[in-house]
């Protein structure tokens, strides 16, 4: 493998943080239902893609969104199996995180609320068929699981959130 | 569903606009994967905090204070100052001014005259206007202390709490006095000073230094004496400390972000009490049945939003000694209400 010079490695990352930043934060604050932890869950993801960061820049790693979406959902989950934080819920429904919501539309609200509010695996697919624009076969890839799981997955979360939006 | 993908990604992207992975972030990032890069070092937790105030502090002490002093030293040299007298109320009775029975260091004891008693010499109907050119230091102290007590917030530092240096400035050449410079410096050595220039003619106050100056303090020198008294009473860890002594210690050193309850606030009883309430997940989750905890209470400067939050520490396996444990829970509750609002999990991968 070709060696890469430390300005390399930090230019790729900065690439990265800025393209998928942003979707990377969002993503972890949906799953983990707390602004500091997403935070947190979000600058471990790139800390720990830096660490392959190599691979990216020879790209070896052909699909740079599905291998960083899956660090992150992986991070998430390490977050939520911790042994604190599963007798400790610091999850927080929507309306009371620290976000500036007041401009966002009552549905879009509601329907993030739905989101939030499904169970892990199905949070997995709806966050990355439909929020990370990847089709079922990559989302099988990412999550590790055959195209017909991913499907009836996302047939499951598909009636659970709109099952939830009747309920509201 | 009869949301399109399009519709579900907007509504995310609607409704956490506000989220987004901010500079703040990316340093965040990038000074790990620095530390990664760097040779492995060990990690200090319990130190690292305190080295990153020193570091905060040592630089605003730089631009706070060296640089308005140089200005003022190269000012002065310019015109030729002359030092009338240092008058140093180095107090003994300092740490009785908090409630706390406050190690007691000393400052070093010069020709010791307190303010309070220097005051009292100058009658308190003494005319405001000295009409004599060379007025006297205790007017000159007294002018001050007006000043002082006037614009800046004696609720977190008394008169009292500081040394008083009197120092006159000539115009180059000439015998008259230009101005009186009176310098109040905090006895804490915690980097607070105010200073007052005065007219001896006609005892007006030509200027002062900004009042936050004398209140917020701008270095916290753990090799001092003082400090270091502190930390041999208390423990190496300060948010072990009684709550009463916490709040002092950071009335003097830390502009008073940890302070006692208020009235109409939750006190240190209540919040144990509603700690309790989550004692029982904390045992059944380390499976010790001992949990040391401590309790602090940040004032609402701590916080974006102004409000006062309590901050219990957690620690499985009962009171910490010289060393903190890898893993610890801070619990936060909120001090108005004595709410329940967070807990956060700090472990050595805690960035």
């Amino acid at each position: 493998m070709a060696a890469y010079t430390k300005e390399m490695r930090k230019e790729a990352l900065v690439l990265m943080m800025q393209r998928y930043g942003d979707s990377v934060k969002r993503m972890c604050c949906v799953y983990l239902h707390d602004l500091p932890s997403a935070e947190d869950a979000a600058q471990d993801t790139f800390i720990k893609a830096y660490d392959h960061i190599d691979q990216i820049l020879s790209q070896e790693i052909q699909n740079e969104k599905a291998w960083l979406m899956r660090i992150a959902i992986n991070t998430c989950k390490d977050m939520l199996r911790s042994s604190w934080m599963r007798r400790i819920d610091k999850r927080k429904p929507i309306e009371e995180l620290p976000l500036s919501t007041s401009y966002a539309p009552e549905e879009s609200l509601a329907l993030t609320q739905a989101v939030m509010s499904l169970p892990p695996k199905l949070k997995d697919i709806i966050l990355l068929h439909y929020y990370q624009d990847m089709n079922l076969r990559t989302c099988a890839e990412v999550l590790g699981i055959s195209g017909a799981t991913a499907t009836r997955w996302l047939q499951k979360a598909q009636a659970k959130i709109r099952k939830e939006l009747e309920r509201s | 569903m009869n949301n399109t993908p399009h519709d579900l990604k907007n509504a995310i992207d609607e409704s956490l606009g506000s989220v987004h992975f901010n500079a703040q972030d990316m340093r965040a990032v990038l000074r790990q994967t620095r530390a990664k890069d760097a040779p492995q070092r060990r990690r200090a937790p319990a130190r690292k905090k305190r080295l990153r105030l020193d570091l905060i502090a040592a630089a605003a002490s730089i631009v706070l204070v060296v640089a308005p002093v140089t200005i003022f030293a190269l000012r002065a040299g310019m015109r030729g100052t002359t030092d009338i007298k240092t008058i140093t109320a180095a107090h003994t009775g300092a740490a009785s001014l908090g409630e706390t029975d406050a190690p007691s260091v000393t400052p070093a004891q010069q020709e010791d005259v307190l303010p309070a008693e220097t005051a009292a010499q100058t009658p308190s109907n003494a005319p405001a206007v000295s009409p004599a050119a060379s007025m006297s230091e205790s007017e000159a102290i007294r002018i001050a202390r007006a000043c002082f007590e006037e614009n800046c917030d004696t609720g977190i530092f008394t008169f009292e709490e500081y040394t008083v240096d009197v120092q006159s400035a000539f115009d180059y050449g000439a015998d008259d006095v230009r101005h009186i410079e009176v310098t109040l410096t905090s006895i804490y050595d915690n980097g607070c000073f105010f200073r007052v220039s005065i007219d001896p003619a006609s005892g007006r106050v030509l200027s002062f230094s900004t009042p936050k100056l004398a209140t917020e303090p701008t270095r916290l020198n753990l090799e001092s004496d003082e400090v270091s008294a502190w930390y041999a009473k208390n423990g190496a860890f300060a948010f072990t400390w009684p709550l009463e002594e916490q709040a002092e210690f950071s009335r003097r050193y830390e502009g008073g972000m940890i302070r006692l309850p208020r009235e109409g606030e939750a006190d240190e009883e209540r919040i144990a009490n509603r700690f309790a309430l989550h004692i029982d997940e904390l045992i059944a989750l380390t499976g010790d049945h001992v949990i040391g905890y401590y309790i602090t209470l940040y004032d609402g400067k701590a916080y974006a939003d102004g409000q006062a939050r309590y901050q219990v520490y957690c620690f499985p396996g009962g009171e910490i000694e010289d060393q903190l444990p890898d893993a610890y829970m801070i619990l936060t509750f909120l001090a108005g209400s004595g709410d329940f609002e967070s807990s956060q999990l700090i472990s050595p991968e805690t960035p």
